[in-house]
């Protein structure tokens, strides 16, 4: 199934880092979206005096 | 568009003019300082002083690569068709080299107009086939450097894969 | 009537809401594609395609090397169209756009340095030389990595793009010094190979790969791109009615 290559390490390697590299392009928007929706939810709730203080 | 519009089109346009121009003189100054290597027919013509580093850059000249059987001595001709320099160079070749193949070897002329390299590099030549179609245009005789044919050229391309 | 639309519609994608809603519904499509052509690419890069007479199998690193570099320039260039529109008509989303090209370039950038150094040790027998093509795409790098930190260092943002699309402007001239740098000089990199006019130096058999991820490359820049503006966009404006009433609303989705 995986081919058998010469300069198999080389070839690997290079496509490795396309791959993080690639995951890390669709990853970083996905976790800041994440905390950013966090963050507005929150001061909205502020705002509306919705809030619940986590320490009162 | 507006009167305002287009002045900010006008000074975007200037200021990229006047990087593009300013950027332009300073490599045309540099052009010596910016190319890689130098052929044979510049170290034959100019007087590059014995000892100073320089890059020369050429194709590995047909039937000139010999090695010590010993050790990893190895000497062969890099020439541009006009003039041939000698190479003397002890260590690993990069995969790539082969009679024929474009080269750029790092060192020092001596005294007896002979390269000293401590370092040899590959050029690819842009071409990218498969071995059974190179091994076709080989059989064909399309193979030669500078009108010399290179004989072993069917087992090298055989042993390049 | 056709070309009136299509003015129209380029007219509502000024407005935040309209802007947002349009990244929402286009980028998943742009992901799916990215990953069809991927999977495809990848499929003739190790099954089909042979090794070359010289390189062998290092041959397949070129089928992401390539790609990467031609978006790497390619995104630069649109990226200074979007900072020339931004500069003129002080169009924001246009402004946060150009911005967010940045990130995504310097990506395809750093892909394009690491495999070529990778491809280079066996072939060229160096990891790296400064030669002008190697140096020109360092140079790029760095003029990405500048426009994000220029940009980042500003507390008002519409601000902070302002300045950093004039650096995106003046960084402009290294695009043509990469692409003619094979050609001004002697380098170690190897000149052209694909030519749009005229015959390439590569064997067809060899070629379809190479189209695929080219072409899953580029849905890969559009789909992130419109990603990282839709942040930006709601980020800045967090304080703003539209958004309220999308957090109030049935949510962002």
């Amino acid at each position: 199934m995986i081919p058998e290559l010469e300069y198999a390490s080389f070839v690997w390697s290079s496509y490795g880092i396309f791959a993080v590299v690639v995951a890390w392009q669709i990853l970083q928007p996905v976790l800041y979206r994440r905390r950013l929706m966090a963050e507005l939810r929150e001061e909205q709730a502020l705002q509306s005096g919705e809030y619940d203080d986590p320490n009162p | 568009m507006t009167p305002t519009r287009k002045k900010r089109l006008a000074v975007i346009g200037l200021m990229v003019l006047g990087v593009s121009t300013a950027t332009a003189i300073a490599l045309v100054a540099l052009n010596d300082n910016i190319r890689f290597s130098i052929g044979p027919s510049e170290i034959v013509a100019g007087d590059f002083p014995e000892g100073r580093q320089l890059r020369l850059g050429g194709l590995v000249a047909a039937g000139s690569v010999s090695r010590d059987p010993t050790s990893l001595l190895v000497t062969f001709d890099v020439t541009d068709c006009i003039h041939d320099i000698t190479v003397n160079f002890n260590g690993i070749l990069p995969d790539l080299f082969r009679e024929g193949q474009g080269v750029i070897a790092h060192g020092t002329l001596d005294a007896n107009g002979m390269f000293q390299a401590h370092e040899v590099l590959a050029r690819h030549d842009e071409t990218y086939m498969p071995p059974e179609v190179a091994r076709a245009m080989a059989l064909a005789g399309g193979n030669e450097v500078c009108g010399e044919p290179i004989e072993d050229h069917i087992a090298s391309v055989e042993a390049g894969y | 009537m056709i070309w009136k639309s299509i003015k129209v519609g380029f007219h509502r994608l000024g407005s935040p809401p309209t802007f947002y809603r349009f990244c929402l519904l286009l980028s998943p499509w742009l992901w799916a594609g990215f990953a069809i052509c991927t999977i495809i690419g990848l499929y003739y890069a190790f099954y089909v395609v042979p090794p070359d007479y010289q390189q062998s199998d290092t041959v397949r690193i070129l089928y992401i090397h390539v790609p990467a570099a031609w978006q790497a320039m390619a995104g630069y260039v649109v990226m200074a169209i979007l900072a020339m529109i931004a500069l003129v008509w002080r169009i924001r989303t246009t402004e946060i756009m150009a911005m967010m090209c940045a990130p995504i370039g310097a990506a395809f950038t750093l892909i394009c340095l690491a495999t070529g150094s990778i491809w280079g040790r066996p072939m060229w027998g160096t990891w790296w030389e400064w030669d002008a093509r190697l140096t020109s795409m360092l140079v790029l790098l760095f003029i990405y990595l500048g426009i994000m930190g220029l940009y980042a260092a500003f507390e008002d943002r519409r601000k902070g793009a302002r300045v950093a699309c004039i650096l995106v402007l003046v960084g402009l001239v290294n695009i043509p010094i990469i692409h003619f740098s094979v050609e001004w000089w002697t380098t170690l990199h190897q000149g052209k190979t694909i030519r749009i006019f005229g015959e390439s130096s590569m064997h067809y058999s060899m070629m379809p790969p190479l189209i695929w991820m080219t072409i899953a490359v580029k849905l890969m820049f559009g789909a992130a791109l419109l990603d990282r503006s839709r942040n930006e966009l709601l980020s800045q404006d967090r304080r703003k009615g539209w958004v309220a009433k999308k957090l109030l609303g049935k949510g962002v989705k």
